[in-house]
């Protein structure tokens, strides 16, 4: 019996040295492409005249749909940001998706609504409209669109925004967010530049605007936070975006595209049947299924990640949100992956298949797991006084250490590229936050992802986390 | 007399600064504005005999700086709409909204100079 | 020095893998430590050098101005002198050059004329030819880029040479500097160019060639018929642009183009100019395109519709395609009423019944 238990134990060991050692070197590979990267579409992109693109009445049309649940308290200032993008050829659809405030009401009286008739064509079925389709009586207001239908969360309303949209490309963004002025013509660049393949998708960085004094929709002065869990998500969304989604995108095997901030082909968007309204994971979902598509269809595609620091929201500040966002995120990777899993490890389906799935599950599907197995197995081995301390104190030593230096190397791409903490002292903050996440941050979203793990199997009536919003913090207004 | 007021609405600072020197030089008082709300407050603490603005501005668009002038402010102050090439949509909808002249960018101070004298003697 | 020892002592007598492990341990704390410096001094040098950057550029817009409205010659040979003598700095002469650019872009009249001089008097045009000659295409788009901006002219055998060279961005350069100085004897790169022309580079191209007083456009015939598709893309717009209405027999031609983008955008073309002779061709071979083909044709007829294409029209009403439903009910309904209204208002088809209750409300 012994026996068998140690020679368990072993195979264990052995299960986490290799893990350990892959999820090390794939970083490590990841981040020397990432920064490459990074650094090289910053020097491209430091050349490009984009004044005649936003001018051009010949440039591609772009619809703007934002969805707005309940966000009375800033929806009318958002919008007017929104409509003051630099780009001629493009409309803003709103869609409030059942609001019980008075949204509607505002948006009519600020911007001179009118009811109008509209034949709406139904290509991607979704809940009825409740007051109908509105126009603005101002000339100044021709660019906005607002719809309001019965509620059906997220994923129904941008499906009615996609129904509405006539532009060749829709961006898909969150109502809260606040757009830099040059978003759109940024996004929609990859669409027109690539000429060997359909480019299908792009997304952007978020940035965190905690902190940050935003005004007339304009970013005025960039802040560090105060508050350090505030401070550990900057540096994980760093990480996530400089090092991550950069060299993915290079691969082209990019999966995720952040629902607050990516642009889409309509059509094809529209013809795999638009965002699936039965996962709280719909901006990766939707992703997956139309890379899907394109690899049945035998069509040589791409998705684009931008690293230009175009949309800036609101992180949360306290642990309790920040866990039920977690735990959401958690279980929108759950249905996406469990959703498409006949396509993991199915050489028909390419790069998709054979890489960045089986990637996806193993390494963010599987790693919280495997860490709290793995922390079991120490515990026991405790228990047993089985442990070689001297090789586990090492082993924690050498782990802390490339965690610290792989937030260094994130830092230092945004320090070349972006340098968007310019002022003095931050880079003091920035090491000790660097220094302090392991320990403060990852043990949370670690446990978020557990309990997002336990909702998803245990918990299936789990509604969506409900996002308390302080607001972006503006000068005046 | 005093000198004639005018309110300039525009974000490229030496574009700014360039017209600045030679409004002033021809005899006016320039006030500048970096974005359409600025104008905006500069406007209504100044009363201007001449407001100067970009089409394609930060946060709130010249099109929209001309509507708040003309329907909630009530004021006849002449506006003259600067726009790139390409915006021929724009102008038309600045004319509608009650423009009262326009010039395409790239601009020459010395036409802009003339248009000012005649709009305002 | 007791720790020390120790730990040297416990390194020395623990197992080989342990020794391994903490000189890598080592190893990286020492990297640790050195990025650590390296950060913030990375970070001291990125902010003097942002300030340095902003004292200069605010120097030279002060000087700048003071230049062009300054009345007296021997004030401005004053700051010519200056001028020279910064500019044999690389990175003051940067700084000079971007303050230029910020302004030329922005007014026209003598005052342009009087920036343009200025560059050449400072001979900032030497610098920038000598870029041409980099391997490394930053250095060149730069420098194409600041001889297209200042109207440099002399070296355009020079850069025609890179019409086709292998970074795209460089040809981009190359492109937009032969159009925006030579105009429309500018295009004639097209004839030469066998690399793809983005959309991208596509609208760039006609935003400078709208704002040319000139607007004599040579002939497209030759583009229309070129074997790089991107090429016949990109004069099918000229022709859509410049309403270049003797171009019906070349449309009627790429209406059977192996690739689909070109026969779409021959149609909407076609569509914009109202060329009727190409209708008869597409109702011959309608269920053999694309459906995006089908709607654009459909567009078509909404502007340019016959009654003898009733026929067409009748049969259409039922397609699968919204759109096309839509559109042929609708030209139905204000060019055949009675047919229309002989229509069977109980069709199975929901969104037939959709478009028929929406039209009669």
């Amino acid at each position: 019996m012994e026996v068998i238990l140690l020679k368990i134990l072993d195979i264990f060991l052995f299960i986490f040295v290799m893990y350990t050692f892959s999820v090390v070197s794939s970083y490590i590979i990841l981040g020397i492409i990432s920064t490459k990267e990074t650094v090289s579409y910053f020097k491209k992109n430091s050349f490009v005249n984009y004044k005649n693109i936003m001018s051009s009445e010949d440039s591609p049309s772009i619809s703007i749909i934002a969805p707005a649940y309940n966000e009375s308290l800033n929806v009318v200032e958002n919008v007017r940001s929104l409509l003051s993008n630099h780009y001629v050829n493009y409309d803003v659809i709103i869609v409030n998706d059942g609001s019980k405030d008075d949204s509607l009401e505002k948006l009519i009286a600020a911007y001179d609504l009118e009811k109008i008739d509209y034949l709406l064509n139904e290509q991607i079925p979704t809940q009825p409209l409740r007051e109908g389709v509105f126009k603005s009586k101002n000339p100044a207001f021709a660019k906005l669109i607002v719809v309001d239908k019965e509620n059906g969360g997220k994923s129904d309303a941008l499906n009615v925004g996609l129904n509405i949209s006539t532009s060749k490309y829709v961006a898909c963004i969150d109502v809260d967010c606040l757009l830099l002025e040059d978003a759109l013509q940024k996004l929609v660049k990859p669409f027109l530049e690539v000429t060997d393949s359909k480019v299908i998708a792009t997304g952007g960085v978020i940035r965190i605007a905690n902190s940050c004094v935003i005004k007339n929709g304009k970013m005025l002065e960039i802040n560090f936070p105060k508050k350090m869990i505030v401070r550990t998500q900057i540096l994980e969304y760093l990480r996530a975006f400089l090092l991550g989604r950069m060299a993915w995108s290079r691969l082209n095997g990019l999966l995720v595209i952040s629902g607050a901030f990516g642009m889409f082909d309509r059509k094809i968007a529209v013809d795999v049947g638009g965002y699936d309204v039965k996962t709280v994971g719909e901006d990766m979902e939707i992703i997956v299924r139309m890379r899907r598509v394109m690899e049945e269809k035998k069509i040589k595609y791409r998705v684009f990640f931008i690293p230009d620091p175009l949309c800036w929201t609101e992180a949360p500040e306290s642990y309790k949100i920040l866990i039920s966002q977690r735990n959401r995120w958690t279980r929108g990777t759950i249905e996406t992956l469990k959703k498409h899993r006949k396509m993991g490890l199915n050489p028909k389906y390419g790069k998709l298949g054979m890489i960045s799935l089986p990637y996806w599950f193993i390494y963010e599907r599987m790693a919280p797991l495997i860490e709290v197995v793995g922390l079991i197995y120490f515990i026991v081995l405790i228990y047993m006084g089985g442990v070689h301390w001297e090789y586990a104190i090492t082993f924690f030593f050498l782990a802390y250490l490339f965690t610290v230096l792989f937030s260094l190397l994130a830092i230092f791409t945004e320090e070349m590229t972006y340098n968007e903490y310019k002022k003095k002292g931050v880079g003091f903050k920035m090491i000790l936050t660097i220094l302090l996440e392991p320990f403060l941050l990852h043990p949370v979203i670690l446990y978020a992802a557990v309990r997002g793990n336990f909702d998803y199997y245990f918990n299936k009536n789990k509604k969506w986390g409900v996002m308390v919003r302080t607001g972006l913090k503006k000068e005046d207004s | 007399m005093s000198k004639k007021k005018i309110v300039l609405a525009e974000d490229n600072s030496v574009l700014a600064l360039l017209l600045k020197f030679k409004l002033e030089k021809s005899g006016y008082d320039l006030q500048i504005a970096e974005d359409g709300k600025q104008a905006i407050e500069l406007i209504e603490s100044h009363q201007p005999d001449l407001i100067l603005t970009d089409i394609m501005m930060p946060y709130l668009s010249g099109l929209e700086l001309i509507s708040h002038v003309r329907n909630k402010l009530n004021l006849e102050t002449p506006i003259i709409v600067f726009s790139a090439a390409g915006q021929e949509e724009n102008v038309l909808s600045a004319f509608d909204l009650g423009a009262t002249d326009f010039m395409a960018k790239p601009i020459s101070p010395n036409e802009l100079v003339i248009r000012i004298k005649r709009l305002i003697r | 020095m007791n720790y020390i020892h120790a730990l040297e002592n416990y390194i020395n007598n623990s197992p080989l893998f342990i020794q391994v492990l903490w000189s890598f341990c080592f190893v990286l704390l020492f990297i640790f430590i050195l990025l650590v410096f390296l950060h913030s001094s990375l970070r001291g040098s990125l902010r003097k050098k942002e300030a340095i950057k902003k004292k200069y550029s605010e120097k030279y817009e002060t000087l700048l101005i003071q230049y062009l409205y300054s009345e007296e010659v021997s004030e401005q040979q004053k700051i010519v002198r200056l001028l020279n003598r910064d500019s044999g700095n690389n990175f003051k002469r940067n700084s000079i050059v971007n303050t230029l650019i910020k302004l030329k872009d922005e007014i026209s009249g003598e005052l342009e004329v009087a920036i343009l001089k200025l560059y050449d008097d400072l001979n900032l045009d030497t610098f920038a030819i000598s870029k041409l000659k980099s391997k490394n295409p930053f250095r060149m788009i730069n420098g194409i880029r600041q001889l297209n901006i200042f109207h440099v002219k002399s070296v355009h055998a020079k850069i025609l040479e890179h019409v086709n060279h292998e970074d795209r961005l460089v040809r981009k350069e190359v492109q937009l500097y032969l159009v925006k100085l030579f105009q429309f004897e500018g295009l004639f790169f097209l004839d030469k160019l066998e690399a793809p022309l983005s959309e991208w580079n596509q609208i760039q191209l006609l935003e400078i060639l709208k704002k040319f007083d000139n607007q004599d456009i040579p002939d497209v015939t030759a583009w229309l018929k070129s074997t790089n598709k991107f090429v016949v893309l990109f004069a099918l717009k000229l022709v859509r642009v410049y309403n270049l209405y003797e171009k019906e027999k070349s449309l009627i031609d790429l209406l059977s183009h192996e690739d689909q983008k070109v026969r779409l955008e021959t149609i909407i073309t076609a569509t914009h100019l109202q060329q009727l002779s190409i209708k008869s061709v597409i109702i011959s071979k309608f269920e053999d395109i694309s459906l995006e083909e089908q709607i654009a044709f459909l567009n078509f007829l909404k502007i340019a519709y016959e009654p003898a294409e009733v026929d067409f029209i009748h049969t259409h009403i039922y397609h699968t395609d919204f759109d096309i439903k839509r559109i042929a009910l609708d030209l139905l309904k204000s060019n055949h009423k009675e047919l229309y209204d002989s229509l069977d208002c109980n069709s199975e088809d929901k969104d037939f019944m959709k478009i028929l209750n929406f039209m009669n409300a």
